[in-house]
């Protein structure tokens, strides 16, 4: 005689069932395509993120540029002629160029894409040549850089590391 | 006037009957029909087959082309943002890198060129899949090639 009170009951009965479904191709699809849905949406999450950065740093680059530059961007210091990177954002996190100013504690680098950028030497960024570190002052006007750092409000990026790269 | 019967293929049995009928060539036997039939039934494979494999191999072809071309796109892109200069930061300021990561990261990706690179990653699974797609595709054909051969001698 069977006993339905017997919680081991059920479970048993389901079992092959629920076995069925984890093990069947439909489930092995549905898997697929939300983990391929969560990589897009961390994908355009990250890509958001870089634009947000980029977007914020060029908008502040081009407001206080008569500030970091003494004048206004383009041919003649005429504004609306010279769109940074030709429509397009410039990069916020970091640069590589080649110097044309260095006044010690602030470096003035124009980029390949031909924007100038500042940025500030401060007490926690590392400057390496070679295979040694060196002071801000002995960086001169056209050593070829990398620069990794951090944008700040000013339109200016806060290094954290400056490669300087041989000639 | 034709009925709708006589719009319906015919196999290539009942066609073989009625050729050997219609020419006057006598009923082979039992096992002779038998091998002439499949005979003919690898040779049809063989000639729809033929079209496919030639289009196979030429989309293969077509798709390493495109590929050659996605790698030099790439290469002269990466080369444009100079990716590589950032990235080689790895190998001679590790640590450095390791301390900032976040705006090491943010540096790479703000560089990074993505049309290029999903250019490159496109052509390389499409290359892959009719790689594949062909591969499966002549080694059909070379089967029924060698039952062919296997049944003329």
């Amino acid at each position: 005689m069977e006993n339905h009170n017997d919680p081991n009951t059920k479970p048993a009965e389901n079992q092959p069932l629920v076995h069925h479904f984890f093990r069947s191709k439909t489930f092995m699809v549905v898997v697929v395509i939300l983990a391929e849905l969560i990589l897009l949406m961390g994908a355009f999450n990250l890509g958001m993120k870089v634009a947000f950065h980029k977007a914020r740093y060029t908008y502040s680059w081009m407001s206080n540029y008569p500030n970091n530059f003494g004048m206004l961007p383009g041919p003649g210091g005429r504004f609306m002629d010279h769109n940074p990177g030709d429509h397009e954002f410039i990069n916020a996190n970091g640069v590589f160029g080649q110097i044309i100013s260095n006044n010690g504690s602030t470096l003035t680098i124009k980029g390949i894409d031909n924007n100038e950028k500042t940025v500030n030497v401060t007490g926690s960024t590392t400057i390496r040549k070679g295979f040694t570190d060196v002071k801000a002052t002995d960086l001169k006007p056209g050593d070829q850089v990398v620069v990794i750092g951090e944008a700040n409000d000013k339109g200016q990026i806060d290094a954290k590391l400056i490669r300087v790269l041989n000639p | 006037m034709q009925t709708a019967q006589d719009n319906k293929p015919i196999s290539l049995e009942v066609a073989l009957k009625k050729h050997l009928s219609q020419n006057r060539l006598g009923q082979p036997s039992g096992q002779l029909f038998g091998n002439i039939l499949s005979r003919l039934e690898i040779e049809k494979e063989l000639r729809a087959q033929k079209p496919k494999t030639w289009g196979a191999a030429a989309l293969v072809l077509g798709s390493l082309v495109l590929l050659v071309v996605a790698f030099n796109v790439s290469w002269q892109a990466f080369g444009q943002t100079q990716t590589f200069r950032y990235l080689s930061l790895l190998f001679t300021d590790f640590k450095t890198v390791m301390d900032n990561w976040q705006d090491y990261g943010f540096s790479v990706l703000e560089t990074l060129p993505l049309g290029a690179m999903a250019f490159l990653l496109g052509s390389a699974i499409a290359s892959l899949f009719l790689i594949d797609l062909s591969a499966r595709q002549i080694k059909n054909f070379r089967k029924l090639s060698h039952a062919e051969h296997s049944h003329s001698h």
